[in-house]
């Protein structure tokens, strides 16, 4: 292995700020034991990075301690006090200390626990809050795509319903037998749709074009986009007195003629 | 060995092992050395204060939590601790609250936290300010707002408004040319000039 390559790769510097994977980083800590030149350069690089955090150090505000020591005791259950400390000799007054020194030790130790559990329970809740908001923000946005596209559906279903259609179905060609596709088309509302019913997705680079007979010529009716699993139809321009509809594929952005070679289905209109 | 680093050697053998007795002593003398320099990247990551003291109170209770698994063979403790913070600073950013309410206020008064400082004003060191300057202006830019005045690569994008791919390129571009100087000068300057380049590696957050 080229030392120098290595160093200069980057690898080191996104190792030492824990940038790496697992794998990376066990590769890394191998190159480190066999090459002292690697070793050299990884502590360089950790007290560059010192005196890039010492450049940006901030005090934190007052009582940041105080309550950090607090939150660290909390996770230590037992913390290291002077509690059991030697008992004391036998003393000049026989009363019997340990009796009341259990209970407040009992006291002690049980108020400790609640405050634990309490502090356990806060955070349990503290992220539980978290994580149903999040759930929440995205069921939120679910549902207003859910909304999107019932709005969508309940309008083309309209359109569907009315007296005033008329349905051309192209069907396939021998280049693509199984495939068809539907034009309603209304004279009254001057509106047409497109249904792509089956029609293989067009390999990178291609589009499909949409083309009406009129007096026997074809005209451009703008390129589409097939998409898997797609339950919509498209609004496409409306055309007068087709003749008959027609789909070719083209070059991305469609072409200015029909190429009657790719013609993947056609549709006459009933007259 | 000076020492200074003699001094921050023995206070890094203490510290570790205090961690590998678990004993609670560790955190004070933890606080008290290295509070400032984890507060500072926590702040840069995450501007809001009060988000920025949790996200330090978490970090300390992390390096608490894990004191024992800390392997001295794969590097210092301040790296190690530096680490735990950034991560820490960076799912805070990530979380929902955070999207809503805390990333809304940073938007509106962007690094308000980073004061307005130039190249000038931290360079002293004349042979790091001239490799600097002998830099392209789009790197130089770049160093600029990334190491003398603590932007994210993000921030850049914003603060520039060029798209953050070409912020990155830029940022891969000036650290092949600081390696280069680095070659080339090499002496007093090089601890800078390495510390900005693990600036630039540091900002892609």
């Amino acid at each position: 292995m080229n030392t120098t390559e290595y160093i200069e790769s980057g690898i080191l510097e996104a190792y030492a700020l824990g940038m790496l994977s697992h794998q990376e980083s066990l590769e890394v800590e191998a190159h480190r034991r066999e090459h002292s030149g690697i070793h050299t350069e990884l502590l360089g690089i950790e007290e560059a990075i010192e005196v890039y955090a010492t450049r940006y150090a901030k005090i934190p505000p007052v009582g940041m301690e105080a309550s950090i020591m607090e939150a660290i005791r909390a996770i230590n259950p037992t913390p290291k006090t002077d509690v059991s400390s030697p008992t004391p000799g036998p003393s000049a007054n026989s009363f019997n200390w340990k009796l009341p020194l259990g209970v407040l030790l009992f006291g002690l130790l049980g108020s400790l626990a609640f405050a634990f559990t309490n502090f356990q329970n806060k955070n349990k809740l503290a992220d539980r809050v978290e994580q149903q908001n999040t759930e929440m923000a995205t069921q939120k946005s679910e549902c207003d795509d859910v909304k999107a596209e019932n709005t969508s559906l309940e309008q083309q279903l309209l359109f569907l319903r009315s007296t005033d259609n008329q349905t051309i179905r192209m069907n396939g060609t021998d280049k693509a037998p199984e495939a068809f596709a539907t034009i309603y088309w209304n004279q009254k509302n001057n509106e047409s749709y497109l249904d792509v019913n089956s029609l293989p997705i067009p390999p990178a680079g291609k589009q499909y074009q949409l083309w009406a007979i009129v007096d026997g010529k074809p005209v451009d009716m703008k390129v589409f986009d097939v998409v898997a699993d797609n339950n919509q139809l498209q609004k496409v321009e409306f055309i007068e007195k087709p003749q008959a509809f027609a789909v070719t594929l083209e070059d991305a952005g469609g072409s200015p003629e029909p190429t009657m070679e790719e013609m993947y289905v056609i549709g006459e209109v009933a007259s | 060995m000076n020492n200074y680093l003699k001094k921050k050697k023995s206070l890094e053998t203490e510290i570790v092992d205090l961690f590998a007795k678990g004993d609670e002593r560790a955190i004070p003398l933890v606080y008290k050395n290295y509070s400032a320099n984890l507060y500072g990247i926590i702040s840069q990551i995450v501007t809001q204060e009060e988000l920025a003291k949790e996200v330090l109170q978490d970090t300390f209770i992390k390096i608490w939590k894990n004191a024992k698994s800390y392997d001295q063979n794969k590097g210092r403790i301040f790296t190690w601790m530096l680490n735990i913070a950034r991560r820490s600073a960076i799912d805070a950013t990530r979380t929902a609250a955070y999207k809503k309410g805390y990333k809304t206020d940073s938007m509106d008064a962007p690094n308000y936290h980073k004061e307005a400082a130039t190249t000038e004003m931290y360079v002293e060191d004349s042979g790091l300010k001239k490799i600097i300057n002998s830099l392209d202006d789009k790197y130089r830019e770049i160093i600029d707002l990334i190491y003398f005045k603590g932007y994210t690569h993000r921030d850049v994008e914003k603060e520039l408004d060029i798209p953050l791919g070409t912020v990155k390129s830029r940022v891969r571009s000036a650290i092949k040319q600081l390696r280069e100087k680095l070659k080339e000068e090499g002496g007093d300057s090089s601890i800078q000039l390495k510390s900005i380049i693990a600036a630039l590696v540091i900002s892609s957050i």
